[in-house]
């Protein structure tokens, strides 16, 4: 058993690896990881204000130059990253748990449960965000970041849901699917080892998508009380970038607007990379090549 | 068969229907805070009084009680949609649902229409082509382009945009649907302002949407090339060309028009972000001010019009998916 | 392999191009910078702002079809300070009043008799009488603040007005500010007369009032349950009257609205309108303000902006011009005064020694002014025109100091743990939350974070949280939160300490969590006489000789300054901007080189004047315009 868990981890990687962009993309990711892990240990966090060595360029002391208030860029993105990958990733998992569930019961199960859970998707997709979100903060008093992970969720669960359900209908009928039910597979088994890595590009998709927004949101959680609100976000820098340096008009402010926007955008296309990967690793009949 | 699915859905529509109209009710009405509070201060800056001499004020002027029993509330509220009025603001009587409907929607329909089916086609094309062609130059350009849109949040995008060619370039109108200089009607400096000012809101909305049309249909493409016909017709030596055209795409899209279908309901709600940065005003600008000012008759009238696109959204889309996949047919 | 290269060659140039694009946009504005502003003549005619056009940058108000004319139905926003007039306005921060409807007026024992001017008109041409003012007073009767100190309000001719006022009479500076609040000419006879004769129906059946002075109802007038109802549906009908634009006896007049702009032309009616300087007013909404003024595309913007933010307009516009103006209200950090250690007097006193209010003021805003009292209830820049200098000069003075901080915090009791965490007397460490008004930006949430990192580092552990407007204030009645950042030592009108001092008691009291209305709150003066501070402030509003006042307000707030519910971080700064490139005439001229642009806080009450006058919310009714100091360049 643990033996072939061995090989089977072994070939993925090999898989990967094979692959030039999961490559990088598992590189990135991996930096990332290591951002806001290692990183945070290593490098110490100042947030006092030095208003006169404010908007410093780059240098030996400060990398990335420093911020608004003259603080250290390069910390701060780095403190950030730990927020960053949490919550969203967080929130991306449960939500795509929540939506994978909620969607492949419908698919198989039909008849009645499929309508009903089709209704309450429906009804979650309809709901604004925002005041569903407030009462979710107030009601549930988020101490930590998994509530607040779970808020996102529960506010952003019902596109996956439609996804799946759509393709595991369209999936069902595939002639390998038939093959497994004849076969006498238990339907749990069959979701599991032969729809959901067919769906994978599509899920890692999804993925993206909700981690984003799960990054756009938190912010919104931290603008309504239920997060404490931390300036080293990259949203909220961001945001702080917006508010305070005049964007395109203050050339000595565009280090401090670009930097969580490089972030983003390489932490996302990590992902992009690795699900392409990811997606002909599990996906044995796209390897020809 | 035909008759009876169509019921059922239609049906079930109605019924989804029903329940949002109950959900947001509640919601609205659960959602903490005190509402006349900003107002107050608001009011107390302008009229230079006390706080809460404008608290008084402002308590005044709002028609609503938010001491009545919400179970009373909803049946008024109820009763007032069966007669066909959705409302009418809290603080302004000028502003009533219907009247306001009539001045955003249309621009909202307008820019989102077209925008969408413009980022649509250009998203399933060059997803076809990342699908077919995995390896090479232009794969790369369209990854890179796909992740820089996809990742920059749409709103700085459209403040880049303003600030070239608003604010620097001055080639487009700072704000507005059309300039105040020209008559709303059927006449030719009407239609050409309304065309200028939404120029750059449609432009964002295709850079920033096209994205994700894109990983959509090479998601879904990558996943039909691997079906078994597709091999066959590979085997029999067919180029990539015909291959796309022929036997991937039509079957790749198939998910992809339904989440066009989807889309438009959703976006008849707005992109208030975009909308806010170019002050374009349509559904997206009136909910969140709505939203902002707290008035929850207006807003649960907007969002009543938004869910109902939405679920006609779904409707249709369900739908068009027994419609263009044969195989969910035998349901 | 050649066509790849000339293509990724292509791809890159057009990647470049993209990037470049943004930036050489912007560093290419009109730069004005060596123009020498005073070097013209002032009475020539328009050279460049021939239109006589004011392009006003911002301002609020209800898009179609909400925008009308009825200012009870929330149709009017911002246009009001333009068609709108009162009897008179005041100069917010020097008090000045300044008649514009009224002629004369004389208090002569309980009346007072305003003269009004003749021959005014409103926008539709019908004639201004006393009785238009009149409708004011009778259809806002519950709203209207003054009508509780008056028995009755008599219209004696077409201009002249009665105000009769209830015994004891309030102070003559209280009576011209009452008199001074609202938009009065708002409500003209000919149009809304109607709901005048149904409230007057219904006064006339109402009970005389009998209770206290303090709570005094509208003309000493007690409704029944029933009575109120129909004053409700009266005020219901009259909300509901549709009217397309604003009618008023102001300089200017609507001309077209739509959600991002409204035109006003000037009002024909309004005395010598043709020669007002600026015919037209352009009111406009954008949604980036900085990008507006960076490329001089306005001519009035009322708003602060981050610093580098301002030197960046004021360089790349090449024309505009800041002025930084004082405004009546102050921020601060109120204390939970029911949690825990807040409860003490001592640790709020402590906290505030601690706090460095200047890192602050850099943070949340730059041109702001600190404060180094605790909270006085006044707004700080009249407490020396309203205060004996012996009687400042006892206040509690707070200078930033950790160690003096630390010193304060071993007086009350408390010691340092091995971490250097402070803990009480029982051994107790605290985590405290900062609450922020989550659309505030920098002068709230970022604010907020700073004060949390000073006490996080001084050893109690504080963290920050934003929350919406609508629920901040009313989770920290609630007590939900430790300190709250707001308004403290504020006032929304005039700087006369009553007004500040009475919103203090009341609405800042019961945000740390003391209701003054159920217990009364007593507090010791410098002399250890004790105060009802809740009467004590009543008390000011009947107060007609100026020591007795004086002394009075100086107990007060020595008292509340005392008790220290509250930091007072500083006193706010709002700035207005100008155009130069387009209107000639601005204050200060001879300095805008020596300054750039980025103008000094006024330095004299007639600096002030002038610009004050520029920002529509401290001079209402377009007084800048009447005056026609300023002109189209």
């Amino acid at each position: 058993m643990g033996k072939r868990f061995v090989k089977s981890v072994r070939d993925f990687f090999k898989v990967i690896f094979r692959n030039r962009q999961a490559t990088v993309g598992l590189f990135i990711l991996a930096f990332f990881i290591l951002m806001a892990t290692v990183g945070t240990a290593v490098t110490p966090l100042d947030m006092t204000v030095d208003f006169a060595n404010r908007f410093q360029m780059p240098s030996a002391q400060h990398w990335l130059g420093t911020d608004y208030l003259g603080r250290d860029i390069l910390a701060q993105t780095i403190h950030g990253s730990r927020d960053v990958l949490t919550l969203g990733a967080v929130c991306a998992l449960m939500a795509l748990a929540l939506g994978i569930a909620v969607g492949a019961a419908g698919a198989f199960i039909g008849g009645w449960v499929d309508t009903a859970l089709n209704f309450v998707t429906n009804i979650f997709l309809t709901i604004p965000s925002f005041p569903l979100m407030l009462i979710l903060a107030v009601a549930f008093n988020v101490q930590n970041i998994w509530a607040a992970g779970f808020i996102l969720a529960v506010v952003s669960w019902g596109g996956v849901a439609r996804v799946v359900r759509g393709q595991i209908l369209s999936l069902k009928h595939a002639e390998y699917i038939t093959a497994c039910r004849i076969m006498g597979l238990k339907t749990w088994y069959i979701i599991l080892r032969e729809i959901l890595p067919n769906m994978v590009s599509l899920l890692a998709v999804q993925f993206i998508g909700l981690f984003q927004g799960g990054i756009a949101s938190s912010m919104g959680l931290m603008m309504l009380g239920a997060l404490t609100y931390r300036p080293t976000n990259w949203g909220v820098m961001l945001n702080l970038a917006l508010q305070n340096t005049g964007i395109a008009y203050n050339p000595k402010g565009l280090i401090y607007f670009f930097t969580p926007i490089v972030c983003l955008a390489l932490l996302q296309l990590g992902c992009i990379f690795f699900s392409s990967g990811l997606d002909e690793a599990l996906n044995p009949r796209l390897r020809t090549e | 068969m035909s008759i009876k699915y169509l019921a059922k859905r239609l049906g079930n529509a109605l019924l989804t229907l029903i329940a949002v109209t109950f959900v947001i009710f509640c919601v609205l009405r659960m959602m903490p805070g005190d509402i006349l509070e900003p107002k107050a201060r608001e009011e107390a800056g302008r009229m230079g009084i006390t706080y809460e001499e404008a608290y008084d004020i402002v308590a005044s002027r709002y028609n609503y009680n938010p001491h009545e029993p919400i179970l009373q509330q909803f049946t008024r509220y109820v009763k007032c949609l069966l007669r066909g009025e959705l409302g009418t603001s809290m603080t302004n009587p000028k502003n009533t649902v219907v009247s306001i409907l009539s001045v955003a929607l249309p621009w909202t329909i307008f820019v989102v229409s077209i925008s969408l089916v413009l980022s649509f086609v250009i998203g399933v094309q060059l997803g076809a082509v990342m699908a077919i062609k995995k390896k090479g130059f232009i794969n790369n350009i369209i990854t890179f382009y796909v992740t820089i849109v996809s990742t920059v949040p749409n709103y700085i995008v459209a403040i880049l945009l303003s600030i070239v060619f608003v604010y620097q370039l001055g080639w487009f109108p700072k704000s507005g649907v059309y300039s105040i200089d020209v008559t709303p009607g059927f006449n030719l400096p009407f239609l050409l302002s309304a065309l200028h000012h939404a120029v750059l809101p449609i432009f964002t909305y295709v850079i920033t949407s096209t994205g994700g049309w894109i990983l959509n249909m090479k998601g879904s493409s990558i996943h039909t090339l691997g079906s078994d016909y597709v091999f066959a017709a590979r085997a029999r030596g067919l180029p990539d060309s015909i291959i796309m055209r022929r036997y991937m795409k039509r079957n790749a899209m198939i998910p992809l028009v339904t989440t066009l279908a989807m889309c438009f309901g959703g976006m008849i709600g707005g992109a208030t972000l975009i909308e806010g940065q170019f002050q374009y005003l349509g559904m997206g600008s009136y909910l969140a001010k709505a939203q902002g000012e707290r008035d929850y008759i207006l807003y649960q009238g907007l969002l009543l019009c938004v869910s109902f696109s939405v679920i006609v959204a779904n409707l249709i889309a369900d739908l068009l998916y027994s419609k263009l996949d044969p195989r969910i047919r035998l349901e | 392999m050649k066509r790849r290269t000339i293509r990724k060659l292509l791809a890159v140039i057009l990647a470049v191009v993209l990037a470049v694009l943004p930036m050489a946009g912007c560093y290419g504005g009109n730069r004005n910078t060596d123009i020498d502003w005073t070097d013209y003549d002032y009475d020539a005619p328009p050279q460049v702002n021939t239109e006589r056009v004011k392009r006003l940058a911002g301002g609020y108000w209800p898009a179609p079809p909400g925008f009308g004319g009825n200012l009870a139905g929330s149709q009017v926003g911002d246009v009001g300070y333009y068609v709108y007039e009162s009897m008179f306005l005041v100069i917010v921060g020097t008090d000045k009043i300044i008649p514009r409807l009224a002629e004369e007026w004389v208090h002569d024992g309980n009346v007072t008799t305003v003269k009004l001017v003749r021959n005014r008109f409103w926008s539709d041409g019908t004639r201004f009488t006393a009785k238009d003012l009149y409708a004011y007073y009778i259809i806002n009767i519950t709203d209207a603040a003054i009508n509780r100190q008056l028995e009755s309000i008599r219209v004696v001719d077409d201009y002249t007005l009665e105000f009769v006022w209830v015994e004891p009479m309030v102070s003559d500076t209280q009576k011209m500010l009452y008199l001074a609040e609202g938009w009065q000419a708002s409500t003209p006879y000919h149009i809304f007369g109607e709901f005048v004769d149904r409230i007057e129906a219904i006064m006339a059946q109402a009970q005389p009032y009998t209770g206290e002075r303090a709570k005094h109802t509208a003309f000493g007038l007690t409704f029944t349950k029933e009575q109120k109802a129909e004053l409700k549906t009266i005020f219901n009908d009259y909300k509901n009257v549709d009217l397309e634009t604003p009618v008023g006896t102001g300089p200017y007049m609507v001309e077209k609205a739509t959600n991002v702009q409204v035109n006003l032309v000037a009002n024909p009616y309004f005395p010598d309108a043709d020669k007002l300087e600026f015919q037209k007013l352009e009111m406009q909404n954008v949604s980036d303000y900085n990008s507006l003024l960076c490329s001089g595309g306005t001519d009035t913007f009322i708003g602060t902006l981050s610093y580098d933010m301002s030197v960046n307009i004021l360089e790349q516009s090449g024309s505009m011009v800041m002025y930084p103006l004082l405004e009546q209200k102050c921020i601060g950090l109120i204390f939970n005064t029911n949690s825990k250690p807040l409860d003490d007097v001592r640790v709020r006193k402590a906290l505030n020694e601690l706090v460095d209010r200047k890192t602050i003021r850099e943070t949340a805003n730059y041109w702001a002014v600190e404060n180094d009292v605790a909270t006085t209830g006044m707004v700080p820049s009249s407490m020396e025109k309203y205060i004996d200098a012996d009687v400042l000069a006892k206040f509690d003075h707070y200078t930033g100091s950790a160690e003096k901080a630390a010193q304060m915090m071993e007086d009350a009791g408390w010691t340092r743990n091995a971490e250097g965490k402070w803990q009480d007397a029982g051994g107790k460490t605290y985590k405290l939350v900062i609450a922020a008004n989550a659309g505030w930006g920098a002068q709230g949430i970022t604010a907020a974070t700073e004060i949390a990192r000073q006490l996080t580092e001084f050893g109690i552990e504080t963290e920050a949280k934003a929350a919406e407007a609508t629920v901040v204030v009313s989770n920290m009645k609630e007590g939900l939160y430790d300190m709250m950042i707001d308004y403290v030592d504020m006032t929304y009108s005039i700087s006369d300490p009553y007004k500040a001092l009475s919103n203090y008691y009341g609405d800042t009291t019961e945000k740390a969590g003391i209701k003054v209305n159920e217990t009364p709150l007593i507090l010791k003066d410098y002399d250890g006489r004790e105060i009802n501070m809740k009467e004590a402030v009543d008390s000011l509003l009947y107060i007609n000789n100026e020591a007795e006042y004086r002394d009075l307000v100086g107990r007060i707030a020595w008292a509340t300054n005392d008790n220290a519910i509250a930091i007072n971080l500083y006193q706010n700064v709002m700035c207005v901007w100008e155009n130069a490139a387009t209107s000639k005439g601005l204050p200060m001229e001879e300095l805008f080189s020596e300054y750039n642009r980025m103008m000094p806080l006024p330095r004299s009450e007639e600096e002030y004047e002038e610009i004050a006058v520029l920002n529509r919310a401290y001079a209402p009714f377009a007084e800048v315009y009447v005056r026609n100091k300023i002109k189209p360049r």
